[in-house]
């Protein structure tokens, strides 16, 4: 079912699910309250946000470019919520358009700036990233607003250990597995990653994907932005700042190169989970919360080592 | 006509020093003139620790590297500082020393890391980022202790006639650093190794120890950066260095260094980060606050380099 290039990516995320199997059998051996439902629930509605914006950032990774703008879409996706959507329906569904639209519209400034005008991606999108964050304080200059009740209270509606968000998380995995591995899109996606040069010789309209690849960025960051509104309530012009970062480390522990053209969204899926797990686990054991970051920067550390090491021994 | 040609073909950055006198004409016009020379001096000593971290971001730039960890380094050196120096001006060799050492070994470990392995740059970095603020973190338990001496804080605060003693720092380092890259062998293997790794590997060059001396450099301008910012605020605050990190990526990119290394260099930097603070005070002068400057820097990064991109092509 799988073909030949299917498995190679997958194989890149194999280690990542390896090192998320170890913690979670290790921590329940070790902490029984790890192992109650109403964490794993918590654990499971804590990962949604971060899960949806690695898709995001793996689908600009993978065509060698980076997103660092996820973070003021996030944002701007809670302001929007927050400030219009409890005036009724009409006010959801134009809060929701209208944060899509902007990360649509940002992800197109992306697109156009590295392709038309061969702006590094890492400065076009720190650039859109400050103007975006400058709008967002604008609008709000402190967390306020409300968000829409019913609206928050379906997309924290359970279904057993499952909320609704994370269950728009996994759909959005699984449509984008499939983009990825199974039309031309996610063909051309791989071909640009792997060079440029060599897909444009090939006849992959490779501007036009490029281009694609960072609208779509933008609009699931602002599906994440939108999740994230409905779990804390209130719109925050700050809020999504950490997740640029938390994003590219969660894709590249899960096996997805900087590079472009290696790698597998269902990585970033398994390195979005053991990036917000290790909070939890540290508050579970009983250790100092200080050490987060630091683990944080260790886990990032380790899985580098192991694709370094993997790679010399292929290449040996 | 030949001064045109001179200008088109010579690597000096004339477009940053020509947008640096425009923002300063905006800047005089925007405050119906009641700006000094003076006030523009001060600007400058508060621009003091961000220009002397990007001359380091500038550096590891030229290399082909970036450095994420700026912002991480900065906060360290001010919490370990003013913890050592609990206010004493004994406690000053101690605790600049200790400072200075923790980032020199960061820089060496970022610069190991990227050079000896061939990682990517930004993961590494990144990575440092975390563990440094994790340290420190652990380091103060929360709690930020300590404040800077009386006597120290005069390297941010004082003035040597009409001159700020800040200003008169970065612009020392900044000469030094210009002559060490324009005038040694080592400044331009510097440049040949970010222009060609390969190429200078080939030529027998330690690229290597290159790469390495780099981020070294780069950690500890970012130190000296803290120290100042300590200086400036006088006492322990946790996290005053976020902002450095993409701030000095901006000011240095701005200025004209390319992202691919090799090309560019500190005389950019300079004006690079001087546009960025002016526009940054002159939109609090104004009234429009933080949202503005975020604004401000967006636009004014993306056109600059936009512009830099597009003269590389004609060229």
């Amino acid at each position: 079912m799988l073909n030949g290039s299917v498995r190679k990516h997958l194989k890149k995320a194999v280690p990542s699910y390896v090192i998320l199997a170890v913690i979670i059998i290790v921590v329940s051996i070790v902490s029984p309250s790890f192992r109650k439902a109403g964490n794993i629930r918590n654990i499971i509605a804590q990962c949604a946000v971060l899960a949806i914006v690695s898709i995001a950032q793996t689908n600009v990774l993978l065509i060698g470019g980076i997103d660092m703008s996820v973070s003021s879409v996030i944002s701007f996706g809670t302001i929007a919520v927050a400030l219009y959507s409890s005036t009724g329906g009409m006010g959801l569904a134009g809060a929701l358009l209208l944060a899509l639209a902007v990360g649509a519209v940002t992800g197109l400034i992306n697109g156009i700036g590295v392709v038309r005008f061969r702006i590094p991606p890492m400065i076009i999108t720190i650039s859109t990233q400050a103007l975006l964050k400058g709008i967002c304080l604008v609008l709000m200059p402190k967390s306020g607003g409300k968000v829409n009740a019913d609206f928050a209270s379906f997309l924290k509606a359970r279904f057993g250990v499952m909320n609704v968000s994370a269950i728009i998380a996994l759909v959005l995995y699984a449509v984008f597995f499939v983009i990825y591995h199974r039309t031309q899109f996610g063909r051309r996606i791989y071909a640009v990653g792997n060079g440029e040069v060599y897909a444009a010789q090939s006849g992959v309209p490779v501007r036009r994907t490029i281009i694609s690849t960072y609208v779509i960025s933008g609009l699931i960051s602002a599906v994440a932005g939108i999740v994230l509104a409905a779990r804390i309530s209130t719109g925050n012009p700050l809020v999504g700042d950490s997740y640029a970062m938390n994003s590219v480390a969660s894709a590249v522990v899960g096996g997805v190169s900087m590079v472009g053209g290696v790698g597998t969204v269902l990585g970033a899926l398994s390195g979005s989970i053991i990036m917000s797990l290790i909070n939890n686990v540290i508050n579970n054991m009983d250790i100092s919360p200080y050490y987060q970051y630091i683990t944080r920067g260790l886990v990032l550390v380790v899985s580098l080592l192991i694709f370094q090491l993997r790679g010399r021994r292929k290449a040996g | 006509m030949k001064i045109k040609e001179k200008m088109r073909y010579s690597s000096f950055p004339f477009g940053v020093y020509f947008l640096l006198i425009a923002v300063i004409i905006a800047f005089f016009i925007a405050t119906q003139g009641t700006i000094s020379p003076s006030h523009l001096l001060n600007i400058m000593r508060q621009a003091s620790p961000l220009g002397i971290a990007a001359m380091g971001q500038t550096l590891v730039l030229l290399v082909g590297g970036i450095d994420l960890s700026v912002g991480a380094t900065i906060s360290m050196v001010n919490l370990v500082t003013a913890s050592l120096m609990m206010g004493k001006m004994e406690n000053l060799f101690g605790s600049v020393l200790v400072s200075l050492l923790l980032c020199a070994a960061i820089g060496f470990l970022n610069g190991y890391i990227i050079a000896h392995f061939k990682m990517q740059p930004f993961l590494v970095t990144m990575a440092m980022s975390m563990i440094v603020e994790g340290g420190y973190y652990i380091y103060t338990k929360g709690i930020a202790k300590g404040s800077i001496a009386a006597d120290f804080r005069i390297i941010s605060e004082g003035w040597l006639g009409p001159l700020p003693i800040a200003g008169l720092i970065w612009v020392g380092i900044w000469a030094a650093l210009s002559f060490v890259l324009h005038r040694s062998t080592y400044g331009h293997r510097l440049y040949i190794t970010g222009g060609n790794q390969a190429a200078s590997r080939l030529s027998g060059f330690r690229s290597e120890g290159l790469v390495i001396s780099a981020y070294v450099l780069c950690s500890l301008l970012a130190g000296i950066a803290g120290l100042m910012l300590s200086a400036y605020i006088g006492t322990a605050s946790t996290g005053i260095g976020a902002d450095y990190t993409l701030n000095s990526i901006a000011a240095t990119v701005v200025g004209g260094t390319a992202f691919s290394g090799g090309i560019g260099g500190l005389e950019g930097t300079f004006p690079g980060v001087l546009i960025t603070v002016i526009l940054q005070s002159m939109m609090t002068i104004i009234g429009i606050s933080e949202a503005g400057k975020f604004i401000v820097q967006g636009v004014v990064i993306a056109t600059m380099v936009a512009i830099n991109q597009m003269r590389k092509k004609r060229r």
